[in-house]
Formats: structure tokens, sequence, C-alpha cells
């Protein structure tokens, strides 16, 4: 799968390259935690790359979310619009989700192929655009299941629940989509935090943890404590291997085993012991 | 892979709300169908009633009225029978407008612009007339200095002027202050109107009410649109 770069510092690393293309990335956050601004940082990123950008505003106009992505200094967009290479869309929750089921299909068929970005800022009004749970997951799955086919999209949700992602309307997008990203801003404190963790992410390793991050006037979101720097380590499947050729295994098992360690990290065992593996393997092989 | 997407969505997203009356009752441009009268006759001004209504599958009657309603509220400018958009066309071209609206006469036209110096023999067999009919609609569009007819001893041949070029340069800049005073008419009305796009051929602008919105696209080309069909 391609790797697109995401266009927040420090997040590319934990996503172990950036976020897959023609995916779909849901952002969850409360308000102030900084949801638009990493859809705007990945937006322009990609018009940067020059593939287009849309923007489809359900909340705020789009007046403001221009006139902030300025106030960032990220004037270049004022460009990007004129040459209509960025596109903002105002809609309701209701008009984009009669969008979703009358129009799509023959925009999809018209555009397939195409490597746009696409925001949709915030797709909670289109979540509420019906009262019914399976509607809503029929329009959502169909939603990211056509959107990908003609970009990489990105949706940005509230979070409204008194606990962690518990929310009822952040689960059904949790679960359809991609790659889940969770932005936590903590203001109550005398220190503010912020905090963002990559809930889930199809076909791509990722970062574990929840990373501090600062929004930077000028750079936008800026991750820290991304082991993008640090040199990857291939210890515990080195390791692995040998221990699999000092016990008698089926042939066809231990060619199929070898090969699946091909390209595995570290990082992929978070802190699984060679030899604890191989106990389970043989568990699972010897005697059979 | 063509560019473009983004302008596309925005229609897609759009398209959906064209048709559909706006909560707004009492303001002229609220109502799909009177939007469609008034797009029409910026496409094809003076066009006949007759052909307004087949064209849009609305009876005469219902065009008749929608017309009535934006002439009464300065949208579209009659003179006599004939109306079109107020501010768009010179009005002195009204009766110009009004004979290239027929569809004989505007197939007659573009027949002679795709081909100068078509004999009107070739004419009939292309647009289904007869050669009489032909022959008169000629002599008609000549009257007006939108062709020049000659005589090759063997076949009488017709030649587009520029008199259409020039008159649709010379109205770009009033098309453009039509366009800021739809604008200002609209918010007039209260309909919220919003700028999407604007260059030399269309306007578009989405209006609405706050709870609905819908987009009209306006062709702001008439000098060429008028006789240009697409079928």
């Amino acid at each position: 799968m391609r790797k697109i770069r995401s266009g927040v510092y420090g997040l590319n690393p934990l996503l172990d390259g950036g976020v897959n293309e023609n995916s779909t990335t849901v952002v969850i956050g409360r308000s102030g935690a900084g949801k638009t601004t990493l859809a705007t940082q990945f937006i322009r990123r990609g018009l940067q790359d020059g593939q287009e950008g849309i923007f489809v505003s359900l909340d705020e106009n789009k007046e403001q979310i221009i006139r902030e992505a300025v106030e960032m200094g990220w004037s270049d967009i004022l460009e990007y619009l004129d040459d209509e290479l960025l596109v903002f869309i105002d809609a309701s929750g209701r008009e984009f989700s009669n969008f979703i089921r009358k129009e799509l299909p023959a925009f999809v068929a018209d555009w397939k192929g195409s490597t746009a970005r696409i925001v949709i800022d915030p797709l909670t009004p289109v979540l509420w655009s019906t009262k019914d749970l399976y509607e809503q997951r029929d329009l959502i799955g169909y939603m990211f299941k056509q959107t990908r086919k003609v970009g990489t999209v990105l949706c940005t949700l509230e979070e409204h629940g008194p606990a962690d992602l518990a929310g009822s309307e952040t689960v059904i997008p949790m679960y359809l989509a991609d790659c889940v990203v969770h932005l936590r801003f903590n203001s109550n404190d005398s220190d503010p935090s912020r905090l963002l963790k990559i809930v889930k992410c199809r076909n791509s390793r990722h970062s574990p943890s929840a990373h501090p991050f600062q929004i930077v006037r000028g750079l936008g979101i800026v991750v820290q404590g991304s082991d993008g720097g640090r040199p990857v380590t291939v210890k515990t499947p080195t390791q692995l291997r040998q221990l699999l050729l000092t016990r008698s295994l089926p042939k066809n098992v231990r060619e199929s085993l070898d090969k699946s360690l091909d390209g595995l990290t570290d990082a992929d065992f978070r802190g699984l012991k060679p030899e604890e593996i191989l106990e389970l393997i043989l568990q699972e092989y010897q005697g059979a | 892979m063509a560019r473009g997407i983004g302008r596309a969505m925005q229609k897609a997203v759009a398209r959906e709300g064209l048709d559909v009356d706006l909560d707004a009752s009492g303001r002229s441009l609220a109502n799909a169908r009177r939007r469609q009268v008034f797009r029409y006759l910026c496409l094809r001004p003076c066009a006949r009633i007759g052909d307004v209504g087949r064209d849009l599958l609305m009876s005469q009657a219902t065009v008749r009225w929608h017309a009535w309603d934006l002439v009464e509220n300065r949208y579209l400018q009659a003179e006599g029978t004939r109306v079109f958009p107020l501010g768009l066309i010179e009005p002195a071209d009204a009766a110009l407008f009004a004979a290239i609206a027929s569809k004989g006469r505007a197939a007659v036209l573009a027949a002679a612009f795709e081909s100068p110096g078509i004999s009107l023999l070739e004419i009939a067999k292309r647009v289904a007339l007869t050669r009489q009919s032909v022959s008169k609609i000629a002599t008609e569009l000549s009257e007006f200095g939108l062709v020049r007819l000659a005589d090759d001893g063997r076949y009488r041949r017709l030649y587009p002027t520029d008199l259409l070029v020039r008159k649709r340069e010379a109205n770009r800049s009033r098309a453009a202050a039509f366009s800021e005073a739809l604008l200002r008419r609209m918010a007039e009305e209260g309909l919220s109107p919003e700028l999407m796009r604007k260059d030399e051929t269309t306007l578009s602008i989405r209006f609405g009410d706050g709870h609905r919105r819908v987009l009209l696209e306006i062709p702001l080309d008439p000098y060429a649109t008028a006789w240009m069909r697409s079928a």
C-alpha cells in the first residue's frame, strides 16, 4: 500500500511512514482538540505535492476556516483556492447525506482513480441526518467505501461522551474507518496537555502509545516523542528464526513461519520474548 | 487524471437542491420553477413563451405567470411581448434575440457559422426545412445583418457576419454589471447569495434561507447561447 505524507510533523513515523493512500481516516476529539488544524495540514500537504484538495465543511463556514489557516501562517491556501486546486464545499449534514445517497455513485464513476485529498469536517452532522443507527452505519460505510476510490479521505468527528471514545456517535465511524486518530486536550489542569493516539490503522504498523503534541503557529500540530529517528531493530525476529532452526517442526510449517518473519521488526513484537513465542509455536505444532 | 474534481463535487452536492423550493415564500427566486424560467431567458433572451414552456415542460400559463413575477421583481425587463433579463442584453437587441430564439432561424444561423458559404439547398437538407423556408429565414437573418447572402451563379450561399462576435465582445462589461446587480437584488430579497464562481460565460450563486441552500447557474453569454443548441 502506497504511503502519502500526512503533513503533520511527527505523525508519519507513528503510521509507519504516512497515511495509506485511498484509505479513510477518522480524527476524533473534543472541541478545541486540533481536529480542523490537523485536517488543514493534511489537505495542504497534498496540495504541495500537486494533489487536488476538497474541504467539505459541514459546520463552520469556509471563511472561518480560511481565516484560521491564514492566521496560522498558511496563506498559500488562498492561491490554491484561486487556482481551484482547493475547493471548499459548504453544505448542511442533510445536503451532504443526500449527495451520498443520490449523487455519489455517478460522481465516483466519473472521477475514479483520482488522487485528491478529501476532508469532511466534521462528519457528525452527516451521522445526525438520520436517527436510525442501521441507516447511519449504512450511510457512513457506503460513503467510506466509495470516496476512497477517488482519493484519500480524512473525516473529523466531535467527541461528546463523558468518557474517552465512549460516545455512541463515535462508534460507527471508528469501526468503519481504516485509521482512527484520537486527539485529547486536557485544559482543566494548571498544566494543559495535548495527546495524540493512533487507535487503529488497517494494513499498517502504528505506534501503540499516546504522544504529546503542540500546536505551533506556522507549523500546526507537531507530535513529540515519535521514534522516527530511532533505528529500526530486528533482534526479536532474528533470534526467533534461529531458535526455530534448533527445533523439530514440519518442513512446510517452518518455511511458512520463516516467511512470516520477513520484514518484521522488534516494534511488531511489543515486548514479546522470542523464547516465549517459540514455546507457543511448539505447543501448536508438535505432535500434531 | 483530469483536474477539477473539487468543482465537480461542489456541483454534485448542490445539484440535490436545484429543483427544490426554498422556505422563503414571497421571494421571487425562492421558487424552483421560476428559477428555471429565469435561467432559460438568460440563455435565450426573448424566447417565445410557448418555446420556454415546451423546453421546460411547463404550461404557457405557468411560464407567463413566473415571467410576470420576475418582471415585477425587477429580474426581467419587458418590451412589448418580449421579456429578457434586466441588464443582460442591449435592450435595442430585443428584436434580434426574438428572431434568433426561433428554432428554425437558430438552426440556419448555426449552419452558416459551422460551414461558411454553405448553400441554402444544403442547409435545407441539414436542418430538415424546405428550400423556401430556408430562403425566407436567410433573408430575415440578413436583414438583421447576421448573415450575408451571395449568389455564385449556381447556388445561393450563406456567410456569417461578425456582428454577433462583435456584440458578444461588447457585452462582456454589461454581463459583469448584470452579475453584480443580480447579487445585490438577491441580497435585497433576503436570499443571502454567495458567489461560487464567476467567469465570462457563467455565474454560479448559492443562496437560500438558512435551512436550505440551492445553486443557481446563470449563463452570461446570450449572444452565443441564444442560437447555439446542444440538441
